[in-house]
């Protein structure tokens, strides 16, 4: 079962500030397809996704990743164990350019040390022009190449975010979360990023775990849906089925008041 | 002429005390009171290792860098890791905590006097034109100042390192989630800021005397040209030293050796009222 899974999590409950936002959480997301993580505000969705990422630790429970346990990993080896993420509302280097925000998904290959630096050796030149040239790619592949040499905080928020995911792709993990990359964009931009995305699917890039609460951008691109409320997970399951279940509705509506 | 020559030997000093308060802020984002302690533990050390031991220069070196990373370790492994995520005021106080730590174990080590260090080479004055005088050891400390901002201009825009740094300054999780390992970048940044702040107080050591009360002495007044050029600007240390020294210097013409720390302050709250973050700083820092 577990060779498939891009992402297995087991009996996972985490406490902060002494309250309990997630309850025995066991979550599987398959490999290879893009599956959605969806509940009610304050559910627990972005609590989990730092689990995974090893932000926030957990009172109990396993998570594996790819195959490989990674319980006791910390943030900075995610990325080595094929995960990436971007975060909810955009997060960048403000000093940085576009381009250069997208090169420190990267920069765990550049090898530039102060005396090469100093030297300008042409391994540490060639270091760096090869990852400015993948970084350059990435935000191609999400349209947005143009901007490349602007300064991130002078973009748009919507291109901010397609910034902060060619960050996440330029890493090549095999998986990547995205929290939200919907929030805070126009109609036409959600439909250019979920076109991206599909692209994405097509070209058989990495698997992407998504937290949505666009139920249509949800039924268009999640093959796979789970559904948290209260720090429980409710359903999971294909994304049609579960967007039609009885909890679901009822989470999202409030028991009592369908009635 | 002089005035010119005792601006730049006096700048040369300020800037390194004042890079490493900026380091800090930066990198860490709190203001490290313990920096002058840190300024005069580590030259209390040079001096155990040059005078004391009488160890080779080289050796001198190293041991210092190398106690300085013990130090630099254990300050983050030890105490600001454990309160990763408190308030701000929680952690500027635990920089005062730490500054009285070190404070008592430099005065119960090395006593109250004031000393010399080993010299490497033999001071000479040299003659300027206009009545100036410099000394071999002010044109040293003028030159290792020049050398320390051109080799972290080069750190800080172009290596791995140096990069990763100014990352985890602006966005720690993001950093630990691109695989920099943050508690290290935090201990490297200890590290540079302890380094670069004894150096200032080695030169001093040489300028004058090695003396028990210069943490405070030379470590706060370190802070005025950080103030001035932005707490948040490495760019802003070099304008900001230049321009206290400048204003100290010129006091101490016309009103006399007791108005040295009062132009700096003067020059201080002067820059506060007109540009609150700094001539160089950016509109973000609203903590102190």
């Amino acid at each position: 079962m577990s060779h498939d899974s891009a992402i297995v999590l087991q009996d996972v409950s985490v406490t902060l500030g002494g309250n309990r936002i997630l309850k025995n959480v066991s979550l599987d997301f398959a490999q290879g397809v893009t599956s959605g993580l969806i509940g009610p505000n304050g559910a627990g969705k972005t609590t989990l996704l730092n689990y995974i990422c090893g932000i926030v630790p957990a009172v109990s429970g396993t998570r594996r990743i790819l195959g490989r346990d990674a319980t006791r990993l910390g943030t900075h080896d995610m990325l080595t164990a094929g995960l990436a993420r971007t975060f909810q509302g955009a997060q960048f280097v403000g000093d940085l350019t576009a381009v250069e925000n997208v090169m420190l998904g990267a920069h765990l290959r550049t090898r530039v040390n102060i005396l090469t630096a100093a030297l300008r050796t042409p391994a540490a030149m060639r270091s760096e022009a090869e990852i400015r040239a993948r970084a350059r790619v990435a935000l191609e592949r999400i349209g947005v190449a143009a901007l490349a040499d602007r300064q991130i905080n002078e973009l748009s928020f919507g291109d901010q975010r397609k910034v902060d995911l060619a960050r996440a792709l330029v890493t090549e993990a095999e998986c990547i979360l995205l929290d939200e990359p919907m929030a805070g964009l126009s109609a036409e931009e959600k439909d250019s990023l979920c076109e991206v995305l599909r692209e994405l699917r097509r070209e058989g890039g990495p698997t992407i775990v998504l937290i949505e609460h666009d139920m249509r951008v949800v039924s268009e691109l999640c093959a796979w849906t789970a559904v948290l409320d209260a720090g429980e997970l409710i359903a999971q399951g294909p994304t049609d089925e579960v967007l039609s279940a009885d909890v679901v509705i009822e989470a999202y509506m409030g028991t009592g008041q369908t009635a | 002429m002089d005035i010119l020559v005792g601006t730049l030997l006096l700048a040369s000093m300020y800037a390194l005390v004042a890079f490493a308060w900026v380091l800090m802020f930066k990198t860490t984002g709190i203001l490290n009171l313990a920096t002058g302690a840190h300024l005069a533990i580590g030259a209390y050390l040079f001096d155990t290792f040059a005078t004391r031991w009488e160890l080779p220069w080289a050796i001198t070196i190293a041991g210092w860098l190398v106690s300085g990373l013990a130090i630099a370790w254990v300050t983050q492994m030890g105490l600001f890791r454990r309160l990763a995520g408190q308030p701000e005021f929680v952690l500027v106080i635990a920089t005062l905590g730490l500054a009285s730590l070190l404070k008592g174990v430099q005065s119960l080590t090395w006593g109250t006097d004031s000393r010399l260090i080993r010299e490497p080479f033999r001071d000479e004055f040299y003659f300027l034109p206009g009545d100036a005088v410099i000394s071999a050891y002010g044109i040293a400390t003028i030159g290792v100042a020049v050398v320390v901002f051109v080799a972290s201009g080069i750190f800080f825009s172009r290596t791995k390192i140096g990069v990763e740094m100014r990352v985890t300054a602006e966005h720690a999780i993001l950093a630990a989630q691109s695989g920099i390992r943050v508690d290290r970048i935090y201990i490297i940044g200890w590290w540079i800021a302890f380094s670069i702040a004894s150096l200032a107080g080695i030169l001093y050591a040489y300028n004058t005397a090695l003396s028990p009360n210069m943490g405070d002495a030379l470590g706060l007044r370190g802070i005025a040209p950080a103030l001035v050029g932005g707490l948040d600007s490495i760019r802003g240390v070099i304008p900001g030293a230049l321009i206290v020294a400048f204003a100290e210097v010129v006091g101490v013409r016309l009103l006399g050796g007791q108005m040295q720390d009062v132009t700096a302050w003067i020059v201080i709250l002067a820059v506060l009222l007109i540009k609150p973050n700094g001539l160089f700083g950016s509109a973000s820092v609203n903590r102190v």
